[in-house]
């Protein structure tokens, strides 16, 4: 029997695991999930100091959206974690990051996410076939999300239509200034302590700006591996639900999938790992192209849940600004399924270059290679490079 | 004209059959392509482990590259074909 924490699967499979390993990795959860609360206050905290009123400045070089959208996507890239990055954005929203200049951020983040489930692709490059089908069933994800940010950034920044309606929601959840609402109260005293602490204790003796810095990075640092071990410890208990959730969904419509990929996101806290999940399913011809489709684009409503959690960490004038940008990440990734999945000739496009990019790179497979680092790299820095340049 | 109306009513009836033999088959292949989605769900932990083991993809990946580059790169030109034309 295992005392160990993190369990292994086959260990809970046995009949003999206790249960008291159960609870003690449930425990172990509320802990992150609070540690969570206390970093993204942290990063909210330490902007605050940091930037001393001048967050607008000092993010000017995001004010270009297609900048902000940029560093969305390669900071998810490179963390291969959403559900980091845009709790790190809420944090940073909090602090006194204008809404929006974090609202393509978080856009990126829908894109960077998606190279997770196209380097487990890569492991079935030695069947052409498989792999056929399993970088098809990746790169569905990628070219929705951009499709998503080529239809919607532009409404955005004509319309601001995201913006005002998260504002609208939030000021109804919200209220006024400070965090009113009646069910979360008691989350800024179990907060507020451990970031007070270590502000007006541990670097009680540093200049103002330093102690923000070191806050944020704390705050980032411990975003991620809460983040990193919620994902890992959920991975394991949430299986056998995980399971029954996807039994439910095989032999229905697109709506049951969307509905399962959204749930099996929300337990297992990562849309890299739903969406990741069903690659080597699509790659083994278990699943079709068109039934994995919707599945994934659950994962994209389900993964909002985490910056929504981090959002009620904010107490105080920023809360619902940090709201705001968590109800705008949902809003954003749920009219992108409605809208684009709901009018067929939209629906298409991400199955048609899907198609047409497997059925190329299947014959020189280094066009995979190339795709990555153009679509989460390359790119994003031509892009930068040319915004700069033409001053925008 | 008898036996023509008869003859299209044989066509039409032969024509139904298959259609709903085609039917049964189709309803067939669905239940069965459903049987394996629900074994290989059965068989998730197999491919989680797939998912965390995703770098190690990338070293096998990474050779097939290397083969390809080498095998472009090693080409020889047409004109240097030694092609033996006899």
């Amino acid at each position: 029997m295992s005392t160990s924490s993190l369990t292994t699967l086959e260990e809970l499979d046995s009949p003999h695991v206790s249960t008291n390993s159960h609870w003690s990795q449930w425990l172990f959860i509320i802990a992150l999930v609070y540690l969570l609360l206390v970093a993204v206050s942290l990063i909210g905290g330490g902007f605050k100091i940091s930037a001393g009123g001048q967050a607008k400045e000092l993010f000017s070089f995001a004010t270009n959206p297609i900048v902000a959208l940029v560093v969305g996507t390669v900071a998810t890239a490179l963390i291969q974690s959403s559900s980091t990055v845009t709790s790190i954005i809420v944090g940073l929203v909090a602090g006194g990051l204008p809404v929006e200049i974090a609202i393509p951020m978080v856009m990126g983040a829908n894109i960077g996410t998606t190279i997770t489930n196209t380097i487990v692709s890569l492991g079935h490059v030695k069947q052409n076939d498989e792999f056929q089908r399993a970088f098809a069933a990746a790169t569905i994800h990628d070219f929705f999300n951009v499709l998503s940010v080529v239809i919607f950034l532009p409404l955005e920044i004509a319309f601001g239509f995201l913006d005002k309606s998260a504002a609208f929601i939030a000021e109804h959840i919200v209220g006024g200034d400070g965090m009113s609402m009646k069910g979360l109260n008691f989350i800024k005293p179990l907060v507020s302590p451990p970031v007070k602490f270590i502000q007006n204790t541990v670097l009680d003796s540093l200049p103002n700006m330093v102690t923000g810095i070191i806050m944020v990075v704390l705050g980032i640092t411990a975003i991620f591996l809460v983040i990193t071990f919620i994902g890992k410890l959920l991975k394991v208990l949430m299986v056998g639900k995980a399971k029954e959730i996807l039994h439910a969904a095989v032999g229905r419509g697109p709506v049951s999938s969307i509905a399962s990929g959204t749930l099996m996101t929300i337990l297992v806290q990562s849309s890299s790992t739903t969406t990741s999940l069903i690659i080597p399913l699509a790659g083994n011809g278990i699943f079709s192209l068109r039934q994995i489709y919707p599945f994934t684009l659950g994962a994209n409503i389900g993964t909002c849940i985490t910056a929504l959690l981090a959002a009620t960490a904010i107490t105080g004038p920023n809360a619902i600004f940090a709201l705001e940008i968590a109800l705008v990440h949902f809003l954003y990734n749920l009219i992108g399924v409605v809208v684009i999945y709901g009018i067929k000739y939209l629906r298409e496009i991400p199955i048609w270059a899907a198609l047409k990019l497997a059925e190329v790179t299947v014959k020189h497979k280094m066009y995979a290679a190339i795709y990555i680092g153009s679509v989460f790299f390359v790119i994003p820095a031509l892009l930068i490079g040319i915004s700069q340049t033409m001053g925008w | 004209m008898n036996i023509q109306q008869s003859r299209k009513n044989e066509l039409e009836q032969k024509i139904n059959e298959l259609e709903e033999s085609l039917s049964a088959l189709k309803l067939q292949l669905k239940h069965q392509e459903e049987k394996e989605q629900h074994k290989a769900i059965d068989n998730l932990d197999f491919y989680l482990d797939q998912v965390d083991n995703k770098y190690e993809n990338f070293r096998i990946f990474r050779s097939i590259i290397a083969k390809e580059f080498r095998e472009i790169f090693n080409k020889p030109l047409r004109n240097d074909d030694s092609v033996d034309r006899n």
